[in-house]
C-alpha cells in the first residue's frame, strides 16, 4: 500500500471514530468537544510511557484508556446538566487549558512536545479493529432502549424527566464513553504521526470533525462513515488548483447541508427510505428470479 | 420544497462531476523528477539527465490564518524557478515546484502533504514550513530516506531529525544571546524586564529562552507574558506588562501581536522605544502596517538583512514591495528562492541523473552534500555546517517605520 493511501486510511478511521464522539452526546443535544482535549491525554500518556518507562504499546494503551476515562468524568460531572450552547463554550475552554497544561509540563517536553514514538506494525488492523468494535456499539446503543430514550432526551427534556430518564446520570456516561472514544483516538493518533506537541490537539481537528458531522449528518452514525473519507479526500481528489479552496469547498458544503437538509445528507428519513426501497429492489429481484425458474 | 431537493441533488452531481473531471486532469500533469520512464531507452551516459523536467515536491502552507506565509514562500521560489530556467535549468532541463498544501498548524494536513509528496518518489522534498508540521511530517520522509529542506523550522525542532533535514534558521540559541548582549550594552541600567513570548511555537520559545539567559547573566530580572495567536484585545496584555514596572520589554512573538502591543503601551504613555527589543521574526508588512507610527527607535535582532544591498535581494525586494506594498523582510520570502539556488548548485556539482534505479544512493549523495556545503545565497555566500545554515547576528534600529542602522554582532559577544 503507498503511504498516502497508508495514512489517508489510518486518519479517516480516526476522524471517523471523533466525529462518534461528537455524534454521541449530540444524540442529546449537548454539543460536546471534551474528547479533542482527552485526546491529549490519550496521546501524550500512551507516548510517555512507551519511551519512558519502555511500556509495549499493548500496555500503554489500556493505561491511556483508563486514565483518560477518569479525566473524562471529572467535566463530566459538572457538565451533566449543561445547555447545548454552555457545554460548546466549556468544553472548547478545555482544549485550551490542555494545550496550556502539556505545554507547561517539562516531563512531556514543553512546546517541543514527545518524539520518537516507534511504529507499530499492524496500526491499521487495529485501528480499523477499534473503529468496528466502537461501530458495534453505537449501533448497538442506538437500536436499543437507550437509544429511544436519547431521541426523547432530544426532542423534549421534561418529557424524557417525566418518563423516567435520568437525563443527568446519562449524559455523565455518554461523556466518559466518548472520553474513552476520544483517548483511543489519540492513542492511535500519537502511534499514527509518531511525535507529539500540544498544538496538534486543537481547532484543526475541531473544525474538520464538526464539518463531517454536520454534513454527513447527525442523526444517524452513518453520516461520518460516509462523509468522513469524502470531505478528507478533498485534497486528494481535487487538483493543486482547486484543492487549494478546501476551506472554501467545506464552508460552502456545510451552508448548502444546512440550507437543504438541516439533518445532514444522511439522515433517518433517508436511511429509512433507502431501507424500504432496498426492500422492494430485493423482493423485485427474488420475484423476477421465480419466474424466469417457472 | 421540491425545488430545493431538485436544486440539491443537482449541485451535489456537479460537484461530483467536477471532482472526477478535475481529478482526471490532475493526473495527467508531468511526473515528478525521477518517475519519468520513457527516457530509459535514450539514457545511455551514465551521468546523463533522465527527466524531461524537474519537479521538486514543496509542503507549504497554502490554507488556513498563516497562508500569508504560504504565499509569500511561492512568491520568492517562482522568482527562483523563472531565474533557474532562464539560465537553462538545472543540467539542461526545466525546474518546476509542485505546491502540496500542509494547512496552518494541522498535523493531520501536513503528513497527508508529506504522504503525497513520498509517494512520488522525489529526490528530496522542499519545507514542511511550520514547526507544527516539521513535527508531524518529516519523520516519515526520514523513515523513507528522504531529506527534508525544513528550512524554516527552527533548530530545535529540526535537529532531532539530523541528518535528515536542512535548517536556515541557524544556530538560534547563541544568536539570540548575543543580539540581548548588544542591547543591553547599548541600553544600560535596566533591572527588570517585560518579555512577550508565543508559547504556541516551540522555536519561539527555545529563543525567549536564550534571550532570558542573557538577560539573567546580567543580573537583570524577567518576567514572561504570554501572548496567544488568538487574542483579540491586546490592551490587557499591555497593562499587565506596564504594571511589573519593567524598565525594557523584549518580543518574542507573532508580529500582528507585538505591533498591536507597542501601540497599546504607547497609548498608555511608554515613550522609550529604544527600550524595546523584536525578535527577528518581527519585521513583517503587517507588524509597519499595524505599528506604523509607533515603532521608530526600537531595536530588532535578525540574523539575514533586509537592507542588503546584493542586486538578487533588491530585485526580490521590489519585486515584493510591488505586489505587497512593503519591501521584503521576512525570511518566507527567500526561503523557497534559496532553497532552489542551493538545489541546482547541488544537483550540478554531483551530477544528480533523477534516474529510478540510482534513486536510493542520489537520495544519500544529496543529504550529504547539503549538509555541510557552500552557496551563494540570495544575501551572497554562505556556508551550511551539519545540516545548520551559518548566519551572523545583525542588530538594527527602527527608523521611519523600517529597519535603518545594524550593527553586527559578534557571537562570541555571549560566551
Amino acid at each position: 500500500m503507498s503511504l498516502g493511501l497508508y495514512y489517508y486510511f489510518q486518519l479517516t478511521a480516526i476522524f471517523i471514530m471523533l466525529g462518534w464522539t461528537l455524534y454521541w452526546v449530540y444524540r442529546i443535544g449537548q454539543l460536546n468537544n471534551a474528547p479533542i482535549a482527552i485526546m491529549a491525554i490519550g496521546a501524550y500518556l500512551s507516548a510517555y510511557a512507551v519511551l519512558k518507562w519502555g511500556w509495549p504499546f499493548g500496555l500503554a494503551m489500556p493505561f491511556a484508556v483508563i486514565c483518560g476515562a477518569a479525566f473524562a468524568l471529572i467535566p463530566a460531572l459538572s457538565l451533566g446538566r449543561a445547555p447545548a450552547f454552555a457545554m460548546v463554550i466549556a468544553t472548547i475552554a478545555l482544549i485550551f487549558i490542555m494545550q496550556t497544561v502539556f505545554r507547561n509540563l517539562p516531563w512531556f517536553g514543553g512546546s517541543i512536545g514527545l518524539f520518537g514514538i516507534p511504529k507499530i506494525k499492524s496500526l491499521l488492523w487495529i485501528t480499523y479493529g477499534v473503529l468496528v468494535f466502537f461501530g458495534i456499539l453505537i449501533f448497538r446503543f442506538d437500536h436499543s432502549r437507550l437509544g429511544r430514550a436519547a431521541d426523547v432526551i432530544f426532542e423534549d427534556r421534561d418529557v424524557a424527566g417525566t418518563l423516567g430518564i435520568n437525563i443527568y446520570l446519562f449524559s455523565v456516561c455518554l461523556q466518559v464513553m466518548t472520553g474513552v472514544m476520544g483517548t483511543v483516538a489519540g492513542v492511535l493518533y500519537a502511534f499514527t504521526i509518531r511525535t507529539v506537541i500540544p498544538v496538534y490537539f486543537g481547532f484543526p481537528f475541531l473544525l474538520a470533525i464538526t464539518t463531517f458531522i454536520f454534513v454527513g449528518g447527525y442523526t444517524t452514525m452513518w453520516g461520518v462513515i460516509v462523509f468522513t473519507p469524502i470531505l478528507w479526500g478533498i485534497p486528494i481528489i481535487l487538483p493543486e488548483s482547486v484543492a487549494v479552496y478546501k476551506n472554501f469547498i467545506y464552508g460552502i458544503l456545510l451552508m448548502g447541508t444546512l440550507l437543504l437538509r438541516s439533518e445532514g445528507v444522511i439522515d433517518r428519513r433517508f436511511l429509512h427510505r433507502l431501507h424500504m426501497n432496498t426492500g422492494i429492489m430485493v423482493k423485485r429481484l427474488f420475484r423476477g428470479l421465480k419466474k424466469s425458474e417457472t | 420544497m421540491k425545488i430545493f431537493k431538485i436544486l440539491s441533488i443537482v449541485c451535489i452531481v456537479l460537484l461530483a462531476g467536477t471532482c472526477l473531471g478535475f481529478a482526471g486532469a490532475g493526473k495527467g500533469e508531468p511526473a515528478s523528477a525521477p518517475a519519468v520512464e520513457e527516457k530509459e531507452a535514450t539514457a545511455t551516459a551514465v551521468d546523463e539527465v533522465w527527466v524531461d523536467e524537474w519537479v521538486f515536491p514543496s509542503s507549504n502552507i497554502i490554507t488556513g490564518v498563516s497562508a500569508y506565509h504560504g504565499m509569500l514562500n511561492e512568491f520568492g521560489a517562482d522568482m527562483a524557478v523563472e531565474e533557474i530556467n532562464k539560465a537553462g535549468g538545472i543540467r539542461g532541463k526545466p525546474v518546476r515546484v509542485r505546491w502540496y498544501d500542509e494547512g496552518t498548524q494541522d498535523s493531520a494536513r501536513a503528513v497527508a502533504a508529506m504522504s503525497e509528496m513520498l509517494d512520488r518518489k522525489p529526490l528530496l522534498v522542499m519545507g514542511p514550513c511550520s514547526d507544527v508540521s516539521v513535527r508531524a511530517a518529516v519523520p516519515i520522509a526520514v523513515e523513507e530516506g528522504v531529506y527534508s529542506m525544513c528550512t524554516m523550522a527552527g533548530y530545535p525542532m529540526a535537529r532531532e531529525f539530523a541528518p535528515w533535514t536542512l535548517t536556515f534558521v541557524a544556530n538560534d540559541r547563541d544568536q539570540a544571546r548575543a543580539g540581548v548582549y548588544k542591547w543591553v550594552e547599548l541600553v544600560p541600567g535596566m533591572k527588570k524586564v517585560v518579555h512577550f513570548t508565543a508559547p504556541q511555537s516551540g522555536t519561539w520559545m527555545s529563543i525567549a529562552k536564550a534571550e532570558n539567559s542573557a538577560l539573567q547573566d546580567h543580573g537583570i530580572e524577567t518576567v514572561d507574558i504570554a501572548v496567544p495567536y488568538e487574542t483579540v484585545n491586546y490592551g490587557p496584555l499591555a497593562v499587565r506588562a506596564m504594571g511589573e514596572n519593567p524598565d525594557g520589554m523584549i518580543f518574542t512573538s507573532h508580529p500582528e501581536g507585538i505591533a498591536k502591543i507597542i501601540v497599546e503601551l504607547h497609548k498608555r504613555g511608554w515613550t522609550d522605544n529604544s527600550k524595546f527589543l523584536l525578535s527577528q521574526a518581527a519585521p513583517v508588512p503587517e507588524l509597519w502596517e499595524i505599528g506604523e507610527g509607533y515603532l521608530d527607535g526600537c531595536y530588532c535582532w535578525m540574523w539575514f538583512d533586509p537592507n542588503s544591498e546584493n542586486p538578487r535581494w533588491q530585485t526580490l525586494s521590489k519585486r515584493h514591495e510591488e505586489s505587497f506594498g512593503a519591501p521584503a523582510s521576512f525570511m518566507m520570502v527567500w526561503k523557497g528562492y534559496d532553497e532552489l539556488h542551493l538545489i541546482k548548485k547541488c544537483f550540478e556539482d554531483l551530477k544528480i541523473t533523477g534516474n529510478p534505479s540510482k534513486l536510493k544512493q542520489e537520495r544519500v549523495a544529496i543529504r550529504d552534500y547539503m549538509n555541510d556545503c557552500s552557496f551563494v545565497s540570495i544575501f551572497g555566500p554562505v556556508d551550511v555546517v551539519d545540516g545548520v545554515r551559518q548566519n551572523p547576528t545583525l542588530l538594527f534600529t527602527i527608523e521611519n517605520n523600517r529597519l535603518g542602522e545594524k550593527i553586527l554582532v559578534p557571537l562570541d559577544i555571549a560566551k
